[in-house]
């Protein structure tokens, strides 16, 4: 069962994007000669309807969430249909970093290139995900690796970061004339 | 009959040609079934190539590439929730959670036969209406229709897919405003584009379901790895049985008629089919409750809808000389390319070039059957692989998926984002597959609101004197009245204590 903070919480996400996005529609508002409602009629009409159904959202959880209490006379702890272990200090760290590698590697990527990179953040996130065996490691690493380039640089000719710090680039580069 | 004959004669005893068919239909099937690209990208990479064959086999190509990668996108949906392409995002509804208990061979079974099926129903209702069919078309189909279309397509999306009904409207509400970024279809204003060129282009729906789909889901299976709750689905190879596909007949009669006649609309296309004929699946079943845990009816509304829209899409183009997506695009620039004139008199003019494209699309929905069971038995198999290493490989083949499509890291970042908004809104029970329609649709919609508007002098009475538009206004207004009177009632006594009582 959804708790009431969660609803002021979703309520207030939804608030926030909604008054971004209505405060940034006074830069086109401008009117349109050919056209009664101007560019900023439709996003308008989107966000105010937006407002209107998160409200009727954020009302029918909390009387759904009131209805449950009155009826079964206790709150319920929302419960995951399969079990999970308590989280410790480590279990959290592993969460994060499942979101913070990706994004890591989405930092460096056009720094130190694709070919130099890629193998690090394969093996990277093998290993976070509970990987230890070397075999599969390097194997799993050199075989995506080696297909997505040969897909995607050798047949669709797609041009992949080569990075621009000292030494990355020319590695890259280096790579690349290699393979061609 | 005869015309046919000459078709098939044609083809088959081209060697050439045939060689270019299998190259086609294999080629359409690996490209959508890999996360980012999809069957619009190996046609864009063929285009320049085809100045050196001929009008007959470039094609001929296209209509196989067509129909193989409108099915390609289904394995990926229905085994690990990343759809291809968007017209396969209401197969994962059901097809994932099949997956999911083991019944992965059952699943993609139906996605091949409902493909196969509504592609070859669909292939011979275009060979003998393509004329009458576009015609009507284009006389009864204006702006005013088409946006009322929309508004009808989205009104039912907003039922399906989400935790309820209002969480299913701001998802696609949601899409909606994504899709106003860029430019203005009015006037050529810039919205939401922060001076950036960028974002004036608009964001494109392919990162949006790259991170939606493969990144989000990725999120998802590693927390549950991470929380021990992970666990991995079963392999099932078995295949769908003819009893079972037989009680689902009046489910398949009605998708192939909503994909083919949504295949004829330009720009609506096979998206739109597929969430259609899944909506009306729901709507019509005696158990729409077992929707979305693992319905094989799901798997084939959505499926037969999707190829049924490759035949409907093909009236137009041939019959009119117009376009009704991507792929149906680049096959007007094969004749300009060979100096033809896409229009009416192709048909005449090019009888047999018109009939072996026929003839390979019909042929290329039977392959589908034969080439999909074997994959039945084999790509299956890829569940077996642990998911600690399938991760990676979907991340890095998303990532340059994305970063493909226009050389900018931004699209890669789009992506990445998209993929952890996808990861809270997923877990907070909104509508991934709503947000992505919303994309889609959103700029097509406001340009046909915009266009009716000026048509009908701002009158918003007016559509309802148009019949078409009043019967899909009527409708939408009767599926969104009907479903908030349905959370309503299930508002008043909650579901969880009705089964308790």
């Amino acid at each position: 069962m959804v708790k009431f903070k969660d609803i002021i919480l979703e309520t207030g996400i939804w608030a926030v994007i909604t008054g971004v996005a209505f405060a940034l529609t006074f830069q086109f508002n401008e009117p349109l000669q050919q056209y009664r409602y101007g560019a900023a009629g439709w996003p308008r009409v989107i966000i105010a309807s937006i407002v209107f159904f998160v409200l009727i959202q954020a009302i029918w959880s909390l009387f759904q969430s009131r209805s449950k209490e009155i009826i079964m006379g206790e709150v319920e702890e929302q419960v995951s249909d399969l079990p999970s272990e308590p989280r410790g200090a480590l279990a959290h760290v592993k969460y994060l970093a499942a979101f913070a590698v990706p994004l890591l590697y989405l930092v460096l990527l056009p720094r130190m290139g694709f070919y130099i990179l890629t193998p690090f953040f394969i093996a990277g996130y093998m290993m976070l995900l509970g990987e230890r065996r070397l075999v599969h490691l390097i194997g799993t690493t050199l075989l995506i690796f080696v297909l997505t380039v040969l897909i995607f640089v050798e047949l669709l000719f797609v041009p992949l970061p080569v990075g621009n710090w000292p030494g990355f680039y020319e590695i890259n580069s280096l790579f690349l004339s290699l393979i061609k | 009959m005869e015309l046919f004959l000459n078709g098939f004669i044609n083809l088959a005893t081209d060697p050439i040609a045939v060689l270019l068919f299998f190259s086609a239909l294999i080629g359409g099937l690996f490209f959508a079934a890999l996360p980012g690209i999809n069957m619009v990208t190996l046609g864009a990479i063929i285009l320049p190539f085809t100045v050196y064959l001929t009008p007959t086999h470039a094609i001929m190509i296209y209509g196989v590439i067509y129909v193989s990668g409108t099915y390609g996108g289904a394995v990926m949906a229905i085994l690990f929730n990343i759809p291809g392409s968007a017209e396969n995002a209401p197969t994962a509804f059901d097809g994932y959670p099949m997956t999911q208990q083991g019944k992965s061979g059952k699943a993609i079974g139906a996605a091949i036969v409902s493909s196969s099926l509504g592609g070859m129903i669909s292939a011979i209702v275009m060979m003998l209406a393509a004329p009458t069919v576009a015609r009507w078309a284009i006389r009864a189909f204006g702006p005013p229709e088409m946006f009322s279309l929309i508004f009808f397509g989205l009104s039912v999306v907003a039922a399906v897919g989400a935790a309820n009904l209002w969480k299913g409207w701001i998802s696609v509400l949601l899409g909606l405003l994504l899709a106003t970024i860029g430019t203005d279809p009015s006037g050529g204003l810039h919205r939401f584009a922060f001076g950036t060129y960028y974002l004036l282009a608009g964001i494109h729906f392919i990162p949006l379901i790259l991170g939606f789909f493969a990144m989000s889901e990725v999120f998802v299976q590693a927390e549950k790895m991470r929380t021990k709750t992970y666990r991995a689905p079963k392999v099932g190879l078995e295949f769908p049985s003819f009893m079972e596909f037989w009680q689902l007949k009046l489910a398949i009669v009605r998708s192939w008629i909503l994909g083919f006649f949504a295949g004829v609309l330009p720009g609506i296309g096979a998206t739109l089919a597929a969430f259609l004929s899944y909506n009306e699946a729901v709507r019509w079943s005696k158990h729409p409750e077992r929707f979305g845990k693992g319905e094989l009816e799901g798997v084939v509304a959505s499926e037969t809808a999707n190829n049924a829209a490759t035949g409907g899409a093909m009236i137009p183009l041939l019959a009119l000389g117009l376009p009704g997506g991507a792929i149906t695009a680049m096959m007007v620039s094969v004749f300009m390319i060979h100096g033809m004139d896409p229009g009416p008199l192709i048909m005449v003019r090019a009888q047999d070039l018109v009939w072996v494209l026929f003839v390979a699309m019909f042929v290329a929905n039977f392959f589908i059957f034969v080439l999909g069971y074997i994959e039945t038995k084999t790509i299956v198999n890829l569940l077996r692989i642990p998911f600690r290493i399938l991760s990676p490989c979907i991340m890095i083949l998303a990532t340059v998926g994305a970063f493909a499509l226009r050389n900018s890291l931004l699209d890669v970042w789009v992506m990445f984002l998209a993929g952890i908004a996808g990861y809270f809104l997923r877990r907070s029970g909104y509508s991934i597959p709503g947000i992505i329609l919303g994309v889609i649709l959103g700029n097509l919609g406001e340009s046909a609101f915009v266009k009716s508007m000026q048509m009908l002098h701002y009158n918003w009475f007016a559509f309802f004197g148009r019949p078409v538009c009043a019967v899909l206004l009527a409708a939408a207004l009767l599926t969104l009245f009907f479903n908030a009177f349905k959370s309503a009632m299930q508002m008043t006594i909650p579901s969880q204590v009705q089964k308790r009582l």
